[in-house]
């Protein structure tokens, strides 16, 4: 059909205003909340590791915040798309919506989210006197890695989900042990070197960390063969899971009306 | 456009839905039912059989049916919600649906958002909304809502606020599912200008209702539809009167029918309700008979008199009533006219049809009695009765200690009743004191 590029277009953002709208339940609060989930965080670990266990590790605040709200980031995004389709029953039993729309807008306003958090970061920059670089190009590239990602793997989970109910659950748990198996409240480098062909099958661990050296360390990270090694294996986990993502909704989503 | 052109072309349509015979909605079941039965049985609902249908572009189609009947899924796949299993839809142009009393609806939205976001999704840009808002308002009646969330809405409400939107938007084709089965006359009226004005603009309508005579006043051709098959098509000028007729007299019948139905359900339930009212009667006139017949009273040579057989509730209260599981004890006090060695006291519990349970005596118990002289008392105690409701009879009996010689023998003479307490039990005549587990 003509012109349904522009028309999806809009369909997103309408339903991504209202995905918003319903988040934060409408209320300038709700929405001041999520902003103080990741910075209540922030202090629990922060006195638990810095002050407690003494791990020494320059700017730890900016270098646990900024693991926080990526991974935040895409705890959010995959839990809440997972859901989607069961908050968007009406939309997916009467009406032929293109369902992707539905978890693409879901994506967004996790990412719009993720935004308003980077600025606060990006203020706790100033205020620790971190600086700014050029390094800050590399950190737009690591997020647009970082959205495929989430992208990728809500499209798996969504379509899932319907048939398989506990996934939910089964989530929950994987993301709680991930938190503590991704780089988030300590550096790669405390992972000894044979595990890192591992370790490194974690997207998010490649991307916080060069999150770090971007926008904190201001630095480049050692380009060697190894280095470039875990890049591409990122890069290719990232692409594959929004490719195979999209393949299995495809597949699986002509038959969400049935099944929701 | 040509008008001859189909614009709708259905063949040999199938959807069949898969209704699992047990629910496997989880990774859990899945797995543990993978591993233990195989493959999952479903039951497969056909919910539309080999229909094929075309419409011509500016033709109204009606479908009619009974419930189940397959209406709202054709509906479905027309509007390409729903994938056909088998045969082939074709539909040109763009299609607006109103289906199951509304549409996408976010509830949590107010009635103006739902608005712009529902129009959004077929296709209206903002602008264009915001031009035509107040005339969808107006339209569903609902101008004093407009900032009401969605859920606060009546079903009537919706409905009216869904057909307002859909429309509104320029569409080829419109699928409308039972639109005047929610509104009052006052929006009947409005629906049916709608459809005129549809007419007039050479739009195509499918139309789903129940209503047959208000299909015959809008709809071109009228599809009939039972159990998922198309039983016919008719044009409707042809045979108007001929449907009209058939329409309300297969209403009628139908009225008829359920009515029907409904008395012979009442007459059943009190038939059932009387013979078991008469069968307890006559269980009750049986029980009195064996009672009769079966008792055989008193014999023996009445060296020890048995004076008399009591019964002694929890409370030490004289009872002939007990509830399963409670204490029970009888004192069977005797008289011994002159000195006897070694006598045996016994006592037989017996169902109402004269089955023999169980007889208990003293000897079994170790109770060995060197003599009895003189008045005295025997007593038998249960601790938790295991009976089930129902009537027993006991007998009360002094024998020597071979049995070979008996004193008093009072042979089901007395009656005790028993009413359900602690348990739920009821089949058989004793509860066994049992424990059940289950293991995969």
């Amino acid at each position: 059909m003509k012109a349904s590029l522009s028309n999806n277009l809009r369909i997103v953002k309408d339903l991504t205003i209202v995905d918003f709208k319903l988040k934060y339940n409408r209320s300038v609060l709700g929405f001041f909340w999520s902003l103080l989930k990741p910075l209540l965080m922030l202090a629990t670990l922060y006195i638990v590791f810095h002050h407690l266990i003494k791990l020494d590790v320059p700017h730890y605040e900016l270098f646990l915040l900024i693991g926080i709200i990526l991974w935040g980031f895409f705890t959010e995004a995959t839990s809440y798309s997972m859901s989607a389709l069961n908050r968007n029953t009406n939309l997916i039993r009467k009406t032929n919506l293109n369902k992707r729309l539905i978890i693409i807008s879901t994506n967004i306003s996790a990412f719009i989210s993720l935004m308003l958090n980077l600025i606060i970061f990006f203020f706790f920059v100033i205020i620790f006197e971190a600086g700014f670089s050029w390094h800050l190009v590399l950190f737009a590239v690591l997020l647009a890695e970082l959205f495929l990602f989430a992208l990728g793997m809500s499209f798996i989970l969504s379509a899932l989900y319907p048939r398989f109910r506990d996934l939910s659950h089964i989530w929950d748990v994987l993301m709680q042990v991930g938190f503590w198996v991704t780089p988030i409240i300590y550096p790669i480098s405390f992972i000894p070197k044979q595990f890192h062909n591992w370790y490194i099958l974690n997207p998010l661990a490649r991307i916080i960390e060069d999150s770090r050296n971007a926008l904190i360390f201001h630095k480049l990270p050692p380009v060697d063969f190894s280095y470039l090694k875990h890049v591409s294996i990122t890069f290719i986990i990232c692409v594959g899971a929004l490719i195979i993502g999209v393949i299995i909704f495809s597949k699986k989503s002509k038959k969400f009306a049935e099944q929701i | 456009m040509a008008k001859e052109e189909n614009i709708i072309e259905i063949n040999n349509l199938t959807k069949i839905f898969h209704i699992p015979h047990e629910e496997r909605s989880t990774l859990a079941e899945s797995i543990i039912g993978a591993i233990s039965k195989g493959k999952i049985k479903y039951e497969k609902l056909y919910a539309l059989r080999d229909i094929s249908l075309a419409v011509k572009k500016g033709d109204f189609l009606g479908i009619i049916g009974p419930n189940g009947s397959g209406k709202t899924t054709l509906l479905k796949v027309i509007a390409s919600i729903l994938q056909p299993d088998k045969g082939s839809i074709l539909v040109k142009g763009k299609v607006v649906s109103f289906l199951e009393l509304g549409i996408g609806f976010v509830q949590e939205l107010t009635a103006k958002e739902n608005i712009y976001l529902y129009s959004s999704l077929l296709g209206l840009a903002r602008k264009d909304t915001d031009e035509k808002l107040d005339a969808i308002i107006s339209f569903a009646g609902i101008k004093k809502f407009i900032d009401t969330p969605l859920k606060d809405f009546s079903t009537g409400m919706m409905a009216r606020l869904a057909f307002s939107i859909a429309k509104n938007v320029e569409a080829d084709i419109y699928l409308i599912d039972e639109v005047l089965a929610v509104g009052d006359e006052k929006f009947q009226k409005k629906c049916i200008k709608v459809f005129e004005e549809l007419k007039k603009k050479d739009k195509t309508v499918v139309f789903v209702s129940h209503n047959p005579d208000l299909v015959n006043k809008i709809c071109d051709e009228v599809a009939w539809l039972e159990n998922g098959a198309l039983v016919r098509k008719t044009k409707v000028d042809a045979v108007i009167k001929q449907d009209d007729k058939q329409a309300s007299l297969r209403k009628k019948e139908e009225t008829e029918v359920s009515i029907l139905r409904e008395r012979i359900e009442q007459e059943k339930e009190r038939l059932e309700k009387e013979k078991k009212e008469l069968e307890q009667e006559k269980l009750e006139i049986e029980k009195i008979k064996k009672h009769v017949v079966t008792k055989k009273g008193r014999r023996g040579t009445k060296e020890i008199e048995l004076a008399s057989v009591k019964c002694y509730n929890r409370s030490g209260k004289k009872s002939w009533a007990f509830r399963t599981g409670e204490p029970i004890k009888i004192v069977l006090c005797y008289n011994a006219k002159k000195k006897i060695n070694k006598p045996m006291f016994g006592i037989g519990f017996y169902d109402d049809n004269g089955r023999y349970i169980s007889g208990p005596n003293t000897i079994y118990s170790d109770l060995r009695i060197p003599y009895v002289e003189g008045k005295g008392k025997v007593i038998y105690e249960v601790k938790s009765l295991p009976l089930l409701q129902g009537n027993y009879y006991f007998s009360a009996a002094i024998h020597d200690q071979s049995e070979t010689k008996c004193y008093d023998w009072h042979d089901k003479l007395y009656t005790i009743k028993i009413v359900n307490g602690k348990t739920n039990e009821r089949y058989g005549l004793i509860q066994i004191p049992c424990r059940w587990t289950h293991k995969k």
